[in-house]
């Protein structure tokens, strides 16, 4: 039975070949990028340099020194979080968020460190408004998703941003999930900074992510170390991106990510953004046929659906999805806890069909004829 | 006396922008070279451009037509 991936909210497989080449070129061609100075070591510097220029202009950036290589969106989240929030500060996030922000926070705030509001589901998503009845004169930061992980409802960012610009409040934006599926400009949206990872729909490898950080944001210092750069002085360089970036990088990784990035820009956002939307109305329709089937997912979202079948269990339907007809899901509660108990799947879960940039008519047409058959087996 | 003499190195106050500079010379047609900054020169930034000493001022104002921060420029290097 041939294998059919639909967990790309998770990660994104397969991956370009251009992300294969450049890896094994970086990996035989790498020194310590920026450190001794010769010409393995600037070799790899020159790689992770070109990276940050192709992330820098795919998302706007004024300067590819406000961006950070990162492992993964939850480190770029925890630093840009713990470096903004001071003391006394309140933040504000949705019920929508996935752990790597909701943890963070939690703890800042059972520290007595915040006061934080989480804002609750309102018509399948988190609506602009309630963005901005929530903000106080204490109100410092809002941290929000662009769009959930397990309901794939999309948040009216750029509202958002025209509220907090308006308060005085900073924005920091989760694009995990968006990433290189919807367009992002930090510029435009005036972000604070934008966290996201580098193996999801940025089409990376896994163990990469990026942080951007606007110039005018100091973001407290997260790990001190090697930079290559004023080694004389034993405090941490705070010039950005050394600033961020202690320790010997992941350049094999970076890379990769530097070429998906690349490849990515070539195909254009918004091309990717309309397969994207089409597959994903075609499989929203298709679910909706479906007898027995609970959609949880909005009808206005990103390709990732979570749904229960009636008569199975949420991991048992991904077992029959992968046993009977080789299909690839996630099942359980996502890490996103407080999404569950909003959408009342809590602690059920649900199961989640994610689609990403590889997925084609032809495979939505196959997963939803397997729900369909599932679905009469147990009626 | 040794090619060396004709050679002045810019250095910067981080790698980020030694790179920087360097794909900008690169683009602009100047000959230059990444290389570790000698011991003598004091610098924030282990890497330096190794340029021609002809070409300096007009590598200075083309890295400063760029918007490129530079730490400072030392020369004529003196042997190896």
């Amino acid at each position: 039975m041939e294998q059919l991936y639909l967990d790309h909210a998770a990660t994104s497989w397969p991956k370009p070949n251009v992300i294969k080449e450049a890896m094994m070129l970086a990996l035989e061609q790498s020194g310590n990028p920026g450190r001794s100075g010769h010409s393995l070591s600037l070799n790899a510097a020159r790689i992770i340099h070109q990276a940050r220029h192709t992330l820098a202009q795919f998302f706007n950036a004024p300067s590819s020194a406000q961006i950070v290589f990162t492992l993964n969106a939850t480190d770029s989240l925890n630093m840009a979080i713990k470096g903004m929030v001071k003391p006394g500060d309140h933040v504000i996030t949705t019920c929508l968020e996935h752990n790597s922000v909701l943890r963070p926070l939690y703890a800042l705030k059972n520290a007595g460190q915040i006061e934080l509001t989480v804002l609750e589901l309102q018509d399948g998503t988190v609506q602009p408004e309630q963005f901005a009845a929530a903000i106080r004169p204490d109100t410092a930061l809002v941290v929000t998703t662009h769009a959930s992980n397990v309901i794939g409802a999309i948040i009216d960012i750029a509202a958002v941003s025209r509220i907090c610009q308006k308060a005085g409040v900073k924005l920091l934006l989760d694009a995990a999930q968006t990433a290189g599926v919807l367009p992002i400009d930090v510029q435009e949206l005036n972000l604070a900074a934008m966290a996201c990872a580098g193996h999801k729909g940025l089409l990376g490898p896994q163990g990469t992510g990026a942080l951007y950080v606007r110039a005018d944001v100091e973001l407290g210092f997260w790990r001190e170390g090697g930079t290559g750069s004023i080694s004389h002085e034993v405090y941490q360089p705070p010039f950005m991106p050394d600033r961020l970036e202690a320790g010997t990088p992941n350049t094999i990784g970076i890379a990769g990510l530097g070429a998906s990035v690349k490849y990515l820009s070539e195909i254009g956002i918004d091309a990717i953004r309309q397969k994207e939307a089409a597959l994903t109305e075609q499989l929203r329709a298709g679910l909706k046929r479906i007898p027995g089937l609970t959609l949880y997912t909005p009808d206005i979202s990103m390709g990732v659906f979570s749904i229960n079948l009636e008569g199975f269990d949420s991991a048992g339907l991904s077992v029959a999805l992968e046993r009977e007809h080789g299909i690839l899901t996630r099942p359980g509660l996502h890490c996103a806890p407080l999404a569950h108990k909003a959408i009342g799947t809590y602690p059920q879960g649900t199961t989640r069909i994610s689609i990403g940039y590889s997925t084609t008519e032809a495979e939505v047409e196959q997963v939803i004829k397997a729900l369909e058959e599932l679905s009469r087996q147990v009626r | 006396m040794t090619p060396e003499l004709d050679l002045y190195i810019v250095t910067f106050h981080s790698t980020y922008w030694a790179f920087e500079a360097e794909q900008v010379l690169k683009d602009s047609g100047f000959q230059c070279r990444l290389r570790p900054v000698p011991r003598e020169y004091s610098s924030s930034c282990g890497i330096c451009a190794e340029v021609k000493a002809a070409d300096l001022a007009a590598i200075l104002d083309t890295l400063e037509q760029h918007g490129l921060e530079h730490d400072a420029a030392y020369g004529p290097l003196k042997g190896r």
